[in-house]
Parts: C-alpha cells; structure tokens; sequence
C-alpha cells in the first residue's frame, strides 16, 4: 500500500524557486521560505541530538539549528567545499539552516511544467517531502515540501539515543 | 410562583457564591441561565452583553481592561484592610475614588453593565463616607464580590471581543446582596425611601439593571449634597460648612503655594482662576474680590515681563496673604476687613500701572462696588462687558495689532498649547455627542476653553479670548445643567475650535510675515450668544429657575461642581502618572532586552579582538574602554526595566488566604514583608502558580481548625506570611505557616510503601521532607488525611526549576513548617563559567559551583566496578565524564591531567570531568529548540565573546545523570 499525501493543489505550485544540489540531484525550495544563503559558519553541535541535525549557528544574535540534508535524505556524507553552504529557511514555526552542496540559481517554474510526485510502488523511497516535480530547463527539480521535512514532528520522531550508561 | 422565584434566588446566591471561587464553570452557569428563561419565561434571557459588545469601543476597552486590573488589584487589598479595620475610614475614600474612576472609564468605552455596578458600589462607600451606614461584614464581601463580577465580566467582554463566548457572568446574586445594602441604607438615610428592596426582588438580570437605576436615584437624591462637600473636604481639607466662594479661595490659596514662577502655563491657570473668583466673589466680599482680580491683573504682567519681578512677587504673596485673611474674617464674623491699606493700594496701583483704558481702571480704585470688581477683574468676565466689546470693533483691531509686539517665544508655547487643548476638546465634544451625560467629557472641553481664554488675554489677543469667552459661557451653562448641549450648540462649539485655529494660524502669520488678515469673529461671537441664549429657557429638566450663576444659590449645583472638581483633580493626577510612565508592550522590551545584549556581545567581540588587545594606540584603548562602560550601563538599564515589584502577587496571594480560610472554615490571619522586592517581569509571572499550590497547601493541611489548635495550645489564629528578600544575588520568597509541620513518619511511611526509599535507609530530616516534592508522593488522597503537604509539591518544584530557582523546606511537627524559594533575579543573563573540553567550550552556571580541583590518582574508586567516584575532603561524590556524556574526543581522559569541578545541585554532589577553565563571562541565555534539547544536562545556549555559540550546562541534569552513574541514592 502507498499512502499517496494529498498533493497540494498542482495550481498553486508555479512561481520562483530557489535550486540547490545534493550530489547529483537538483531540488527546488519555494522562494518564499527562503530567508537568506549564508556561507559556511562554525557550526555547535548540540548532544543528543540526530546525526543530521549538525548544531546550532548564531545568526546575528539568533541561536538557528542547522540540519545535513544530505543526512536527513540518507545521503552519503562528503566532505565540505567551498560551494557547501548554508540556506537559512523559514519552515512552518521555526527558522532552520540546511546544508547543501550548492546552491544553483533561481527559476520561474509556471504550474505547467510541475507534475505531482511519482507514486514509487514500494517503501523504497519517500514522496512525502516532495511537492511535485519540475521540469523547466535541462534537468528535472524536485520540489522539496519544507515544512514537511523540517517539521516539528520530523524532529520529534527521533527515537532518543540510548542513555549511556557507565 | 414567588416561592419557587425564592428558592431560585438561593440557588443563585449559593451557586455564585462558588461561583466565585471558579468563574470557569461554564456547566454552572449554563443551568442558572437555563432555570433562569425556564423559569421566567416573561423575562428575557440576559442580554446586556449582548448589547454590551456591540456598543463597546475596542481600543478604549483595551486601555480600560488594563487600567482597570491595576485598580482592582488595589481596590481587593484595600477591601482585605478595611476587613481588619473597619473604621479606617480614609481607606474608604481611595475606594471610593478608583470605583470612580473605573466607573468613568467604563463609560468612556461604552461598558453599562460595568458602569452600573461600579455606580452601585460607589453608592454605597458613599453611604459609609457621609456615616449614613457603618462598615459590616456584609460590605465587605459584597466589595470583594464585586471586584471578582467586574473581572469576570472584563474577561467576559474581553473574549466575546476577540470572538470567544463566554457565559455572561451571573449579576443576579451580586445584585440582591447589594439591593439589600442598599434597602438598608435607604432606610437609614433621612428622607429617602424608596421601595427598593421590593424591586429588588426581581431576579432576572435585565430587571436587575432596572433595580441598578432606582437605587442609582434613591442614593442621589437627599444624601448627594453632603457628599459632594465631604469630596471637597478631602482634597482641599476646608470645613464642611465652608460656601462656594470660601473654597474656591482656598483654591487658589493652594494654587499659590504649588506656584512656579518659571512656569508659564501655570501662572495663566493661576490668573483665568483669579479672574473667576473675582466674579464669583463680586456680591459677598468685594474686597477679596478686588484683592484677587488685582492679583490676576500682576501675575498676568509678569508673564508679559511687564513688571519687576521683585516686586510683583513680594505683592503675590501679600496678596495671597490677604486673601486668606479675609477669608478668615469672612468665615468667623462675615464680613471683611483691611488691614494695611498702604500695601492694598501699592497692589492695586501695580495691578493697573499699564491697564488699558477700557477695563476702567479709575473706577476700580475709586470704589469697591461689584461692578467695579469686574471691571478690575478683566475685559471680558461678563456678558455687557462683552456686548460693549462687539460694537467697539476699532479696539479689537488694534489689540490683534498688538499681538505683533507679542513675545514670539512665548507665542509659539501659547500656540502649541492651545492647539493641544483644541483637540482634545475637540475629541471631547466629539465623545459627549455618544454620552450627553458625561460630565467628565463636559468638563475637559470647558477647561481646554478656560484655559485658552486666560492664556490668550495675557498675550492681549483680543479675538481668540472673545471667542473662547463666548464658548466658555455656553459651556458652562451646560455645566450647571442650564443648558442642553443639542446638535445646533455642538455644532457652533466645534465651528468656534476652527475658528480659533485659524485665529492663532493668522497670528503666527502676523507674528512671522508682518501680514494682517482680519477676521470678524463679532458675527461669531454674537452667534454663540444667540444659540445660548436660545436655550437659555430652561429646559424641562433645569433645577433652579435662576438662570445666573448666583453663587448663593448655587446650593443645589454645588454638589455636581464640587464633583467635578474630585474629577479634575483626579484627572490631573492621572495626567501627571501618564506622563511619567509609558506603557511599553513587553514584547518591545524583550526585544530591547535581547538587542542590548547582542550590543554588550558585539562590543566584547571588538575588545576582545587580537589587533585591538595588542594595540598601542591609547585613544582606540580609552574609547573601547568607554564604549564598554556605556554598553554595560545600558544593559543594567535594559535588564532594571523588567523588574517589577512583587506586590501584586503577593496581594493576590492574600485575597486567596482569605477565601480559602473561610472556605475551609479556619480562622488564618495573614501577613507580608518585602513586598516591594523587585524581579523579572517573567519570574514574577510565573512564580503565580507554585505559589498559589503552596498557599493553598499551607491553609488547608497546613493550619489546623481552631480547636485543634487551642488544644495544642496555641492561639486560636493560625498564622500563613509571604516573605521576600535578597540573599546573594538571589531573589528568595519565604512561606511561612505555624499550623502542624510535615508529619516525617508518614511520609517516610508512604514513601517506603512505594519504594521510594528502602525501609533501612537513614534519612536526615530534611531529606525526609524533601520526600515532599517527589512526583509519587504528590495526591491529596494519599497522604493529606494525616499529614497534609504534598498536593502538586512536584508541579511546584518543576515549575521554580524551570525558571532555575529552588525551593526547599524547613518542617518542625506541631509548629510548623517554612517553605524556601529561592529565585534568580533575571530569566535573561547568568554569570557562567566558560571550560572547554576537546574543541567544544560548555557554561556552567557559576551558582552551582563549588570548586575545581586536580585529583591525586590515590582520590579516584570504583564502586562495585559500576561508577568512578573522586575522594573530595572524606567525601565521595560521583565523577561524571563530560566528554563520555557529550561524545567529544577530550585532550585528557584521566582525572589528574584533567580538571575537575565539584558542582552542586538540589542538595547533591558531582564532579565533572573537563579539559580547562577559560574563564569567567555573562552571558545572555537563550533558549534551545525544544526538539534540541533532548539532553537533561543542557538549559540551553549563550553566544560566547567571539561570536560561537556555547551551550549551558544544566547542573540539575549533571548531578542527577552523575547519580545514575553511579546508582545508588548517595549521601
């Protein structure tokens, strides 16, 4: 059984969008949500906490976690570059920093040219934090649902790592 | 039909009296309103919200509701004093004056239920100001139940404006108790009975309003005018017996002495009163009214610099003296006396050295007849004089010619002022066409005229007094219910502000660009007599046949003049806290409080900064080291504004003593100290609820019922006080009660019971009563039949460590037990100790720690191979390693190459393993994300003096992840 998430009104997803690269791959974030790109920063990781949540930044004065998407996704781990950096979003309640490889450009997406997600037949792959897909220009954008993947409920679904004990 | 209206009545009356207790109980509510249309059918269900909401306006109730918690905050302890002593009667006239003042600000937003019960109340402290009712139990409990209606009914109102229903709180009991006070203040008052009590049988709610207006016209009629003199007495302290005239020299008596010579505004006020006695005094002592007029002609030359100012000082004061005496003589035998001629006549001659000649200065000395006291007293202060003005165009003219030698400093004040005074009588007007009734709004546009009128005569700007005169008789016309302020007559007034605008916009332009535009204002002016004189018939409604404002008959007016004047007074009071305060929404002033700390962060960074410690250059070294003091002045700025005092909670805490006592049925005396102990706004906010779970616990488990307490010999009171002080840059706030302690066997018993501790344990005492706070021991049903304590101790600790306080208990069975909290002083910044463990830097709260040591390998066990423990003094105490809890790669892992910190938390030891100290800092905390704090031993982060972020270690979480580690309960 796929549990297919009511997919947001397809006429409403056209507009600009912000792309960034996790290896390979080109997402798309809703312009709107993006609050600012800031480079590389001394990143405090906080205990306790899941491995793609890096730590916390101070963003002029506001202490912001930080979250690897490429962790978050199950990626492979890579070293950082010079392009790595840091895209400060404005999810649902909470302001939060993502990593990515790179961030690429920003493109007008008309509804058109977004189709709903691929329903995959299996568990294998997530569709929840995929808006839809974009196919304006040479390569295909995913649409990334933010709110989803950075949600509180995201965050508190993280089973708390075994107490240590001595 | 009447009986079961009866049994209602007392369903009603008890179910408010809980009520009371739990305004929340919407079930409860929801059954009286329903008995209430079941059983009444011809009443109509309780729509005076309804109404109520529609009509209130949103932005003045907004400013009401907050003004109003403040008044009824006060008005409740005031309540609870007058319940320990009746007779102090001055506490009644403060009452007095904040149901006043909520009644009028409830006016203002439109609130009729609201007005209606304070117009209630108010006649009632009114009955026991002029000793027509003597202070009883029953007042006071009707005090105090209105203070809890009129809350419930501002929340009432406040949600059905933000669009929440609420039940309408029940007015029906509240309404027969004070139907009953009043009835019985009716019947002793003389010459009033009105068939009140009848009346106020009627239970439903809409006909309760109705009872509200009979009692409103039964309190009004005889005892009125007494009150008014008592509310004279009071802010001018003159005898009762004393006449109009008598007061308002002692009036301006007053107003003499507060006199600021430097104060312009205030010698104009000075001189328009002046003037006004003149008029006033004109028939009965025409001394004094030429000795005050004289006074208001030097006072206004001095504003004009027209006279030495020696002089005219020196002759003030006489004057005033002389006023005074001839007060005094007027009061004793009636009639009037010189006694130095010579200086009486060296004032006069001052008064009229530049008198112009159509005030008739000649007939002022020559004779001491009324007409002449006007004459002296100014150009325009009656109604021939102005006549005579309107066909003498020419002196007009020349008088606004004269305003070009007008002082222009002095001018651009006047304008200002005026132009201030114009709006709000503007606004004023604007709001007395929604309530004709309001003599409060009445009052502030005559002022606004008043004033402008004096101020302009001194500047000799002939028109603008004219039209403000004119304005100013009409106004008080309606003042002295005269006159009916109808649409033609608020029409004219407004069109006269215009006017008057565009009167001083011709002066400045005069004053500026030499440019004269004349203006005939005689047209206006003749106008304004024409509608007043129109209306001058008295309406249906006019008391007194007498159209003029004879002042021996001005018996009946007296009462509302003398009111209004309690009015003014107060409204200036409240003008001068306006402007000594500014409400500031604390949102802006976390922010604030949040950007200088950025700003002390920042400045730090830059002093801090390589290049600038190894600079050579003095001046950039002298500067930073201002700019660091400035920095730090203003955080302490910043942080003192969030301080409040602690009052309010405690006065709470009070109201709550009482009711619980009597609810409980004991007799609880309680006391205060240190209420004036300042906190964070925050901690204040927060610190409400632990503290009201403990005061109930004390009162209730707490204090025994007085037999038990005689019988265990002592007093039959018991005892419960709130206590706050400073102790070490802590806030603590001490519980006291002297009822009958934690009863250690049964609380140890229960606790072995749920194998909290093990029945061999040896347990301190203290220990035993910390058992208290523990969540297991916490229900009412378990432990409270024996020994009381307990009920949500665990919610109370929880809550006082999350704004990092503690709370302890000190318990002696059979004398009772003191409850110990001790707070922080601000939420917002802490003193840390910044240490470092492999790259990563952690604060711990400097309170929490002890010492720091490096261990001897001979200090370092095992304990049965589960935990390491360091010897600390003969001490063991847990190690915790924080890079193992952390998972950080340490530059040492053995204790002795190491540092370790000794902390304490609730009572409990750990030593923590780290890599260094770096240092002492302030930081300013902030919160983690709740998702990543995950971890009991953070509280959260802090932004370090380079910009990196450090977490805070929460030494609670420390001690108790230590114990674990080692997993014994541990000395």
């Amino acid at each position: 059984m796929t549990e297919t998430i009511p997919a947001a009104d397809p006429s409403e997803l056209g507009g600009k969008y912000l792309t960034f690269f996790l290896d390979q791959e080109e997402y798309g974030l809703e312009i709107l949500k993006v609050r600012e790109i800031i480079g590389l920063m001394e990143i405090t990781p906080v205990p306790r906490t899941p491995d793609f949540i890096c730590g916390v930044i101070n963003l002029r004065g506001k202490v912001i976690p930080v979250v690897d998407l490429r962790l978050k996704f199950a990626m492979l781990e890579v070293d950082q570059t010079n392009e790595t950096c840091i895209i400060v979003v404005q999810a649902q309640d909470l302001e939060m920093g993502i990593v990515v490889d790179r961030v690429s450009e920003v493109i007008d997406i008309p509804t058109s040219d977004i189709q709903p997600p691929p329903a995959f037949g299996s568990k294998a792959v997530s569709i929840d934090y995929i808006l839809g897909i974009g196919k304006t220009g040479e390569r295909i954008k995913l649409l990334l649902n933010i709110d989803k993947v950075l949600s509180r409920k995201e965050m508190a679904n993280i089973i708390p790592i075994q107490e240590v004990v001595a | 039909m009447l009986s079961a209206g009866i049994g209602l009545l007392q369903r009603l009356y008890a179910a408010s009296q809980r009520g009371s207790e739990q305004i929340d109980n919407p079930k409860l509510y929801d059954s009286i309103v329903a008995h209430l249309t079941a059983e009444m059918p011809s009443a109509p269900p309780p729509t005076i919200a309804a109404t109520d909401i529609r009509a209130v306006d949103r932005e003045a109730f907004s400013y009401f509701s907050e003004e109003a918690e403040e008044h009824l905050s006060t008005a409740e302890s005031i309540w609870l004093l007058l319940e320990k002593k009746p007779s102090d009667l001055s506490q009644i006239d403060t009452l007095f004056r904040m149901y006043h003042t909520l009644k009028g600000a409830a006016g203002y937003a439109n609130l009729s239920t609201i007005v209606a019960l304070t117009h209630d109340v108010e006649g009632i402290l009114d009955a026991i100001r002029c000793d027509q009712m003597s202070m009883q139990r029953a007042i006071i409990e009707m005090g105090l139940e209105s203070i809890d209606l009129l809350r419930a009914l501002i929340n009432h109102i406040q949600t059905a404006i933000e669009g929440g229903q609420v039940d309408m709180p029940s007015l029906v009991s509240f309404e027969h108790q004070l139907a009953q006070l009043t009835a019985q203040k009716n019947g002793l008052a003389p010459a009033s009975t009105l068939p009140v009590s009848t009346a106020a049988e009627s239970a439903a709610p809409d006909q309760a309003q109705e009872v509200v207006d009979t009692t409103d016209e039964a309190a009004e009629t005889p005892p009125i005018d007494t009150t008014g003199l008592n509310t004279m007495t009071s802010i001018d302290t003159v005898p009762t017996t004393e006449s109009p005239e008598l007061a308002a020299i002692t009036h301006v008596e007053k107003l003499f002495s507060e006199l600021n010579i430097d104060d312009l505004s205030t010698l104009g006020v000075l001189s328009g009163d002046l003037e006004d006695l003149a008029t006033q005094l004109a028939q009965d002592m025409p001394l004094a009214a030429l000795v005050s007029s004289a006074l208001g002609k030097i006072l206004e030359k001095l504003i004009l610099d027209e006279c030495p100012v020696g002089e005219a000082m020196d002759l003030l004061s006489y004057g005033c003296g002389m006023l005074r005496r001839l007060r005094v003589d007027y009061e004793t035998s009636g009639g009037e006396a010189l006694d130095d001629h010579e200086l009486f006549n060296q004032l006069l001659a001052l008064a009229d050295l530049e008198e112009e000649p159509e005030t008739g200065a000649p007939a002022a000395q020559e004779s001491l007849s009324p007409e002449a006291m006007i004459a002296a007293g100014g150009n325009f202060s009656n109604d021939e004089k102005l006549d005579d003005d309107l066909e003498d165009e020419p002196t007009a003219d020349a008088a606004t010619l004269a305003a070009v030698e007008v002082d222009q400093d002095i001018f651009s004040d006047f304008s200002s002022e005026a132009e201030e005074h114009l709006n709000n009588a503007e606004n004023a007007l604007l709001s007395l066409e929604g309530h004709p009734d309001d003599d409060e709004l009445l009052n502030t546009i005559f002022r606004a005229f008043h004033t402008i009128k004096g101020a302009s005569s001194f500047l000799n700007l002939v028109d603008v007094t004219r039209v403000a005169h004119s304005v100013e008789d009409v106004l008080d016309s309606a003042r002295k219910k005269q006159l009916v302020l109808n649409q033609a007559i608020t029409d004219v007034i407004l069109e006269s502000i215009d006017l008057l605008k565009e009167l001083m916009q011709n002066v400045a332009d005069q004053i500026e660009s030499g440019a004269v535009r004349p203006r005939n204002i005689a047209a206006f002016v003749q106008k304004v007599g024409l509608v007043a004189s129109n209306k001058e018939v008295p309406a249906a409604l006019a008391q007194k046949p007498e159209p003029a404002a004879a002042p021996e008959s001005a018996a009946a007016p007296t009462a509302p003049e003398n009111g209004a004047a309690t009015d003014n007074k107060q409204q200036s009071n409240n003008n001068q806290h306006r402007d000594l305060h500014v409400r500031v929404g604390t949102e802006k002033l976390d922010s604030l409080v949040n950007i200088v700390g950025e700003l002390v962060i920042a400045q730090t960074q830059v002093s801090q900064n390589p290049d600038v410690v190894s600079t050579e250059n003095q001046k950039l070294v002298k500067d930073i080291s201002q700019l660091m003091k400035i920095s730090s002045d203003l955080q302490e700025i910043a942080m003192s504004m969030r301080m409040v005092p602690i009052r309010a909670t405690f006065e709470r805490m009070a109201r709550m003593v009482r009711d619980l006592a009597r609810k409980c049925d004991k007799q609880v005396e309680f006391s205060m100290t240190g209420e004036d102990t300042e906190l964070d706004k925050n901690v204040v906010e927060e610190i409400v609820d632990p503290l009201t779970h403990m005061i109930r616990n004390s009162v209730d488990h707490g204090v025994e019922s007085s037999d038990k307490r005689l019988a265990a010999g002592k007093s039959e009171k018991g005892h419960v006080s709130l206590h706050a002080y400073h102790k070490g840059g802590n806030v603590v706030i001490e519980l006291r009660d002297d009822g009958g302690g934690i009863n250690r066997e049964k609380v140890l018993q229960k606790a072995i019971e749920r194998g909290l501790v093990q029945a061999g344990d040896d347990l301190t005492d203290d220990q035993i009563n910390d058992l208290v706070f523990h969540p297991g021991l916490s229900t009412a049903e378990k432990i409270s039949d024996v020994s009381g304590r307990g009920v949500g101790m665990d919610v109370v600790r929880r809550n006082i460590e999350t704004l990092r306080g503690k709370v302890e208990v000190q318990s002696e069975p059979g004398k009772g037990s003191i409850f110990r909290i001790k707070l922080p002083l601000t939420l917002a910044i802490i003193d840390g100790m910044v240490i470092g463990v492999g790259p990563e830097r952690y604060i711990l709260p400097l309170t929490s720690i002890i010492s720091s040591l490096r261990p001897h390998p001979d200090q370092i066990c095992t304990v049965m191979g589960k935990g390491e423990m360091v010897k600390v003094q003969d001490e063991l105490y847990p190690l915790l390693r924080l890079h193992e809890r952390f998972s950080v790669s340490p530059r040492y892992t053995n204790p002795w190459e190491g540092l370790v910190m000794l902390i304490e938390a609730e009572g409990e030891r750990c030593c923590l393993l780290v890599d260094e100290l770096i240092g002492l800092q302030q930081v300013v905390i902030k919160g983690l994300d709740e998702d990543l704090r995950q971890d009991p031993c953070l509280s959260g982060c802090a932004i370090l003096g380079d910009g990196c972020i450090g977490l805070i270690l929460d030494a609670n979480g420390l001690v108790s992840q230590g114990r674990d580690n080692i997993g014994i309960a541990y000395k």
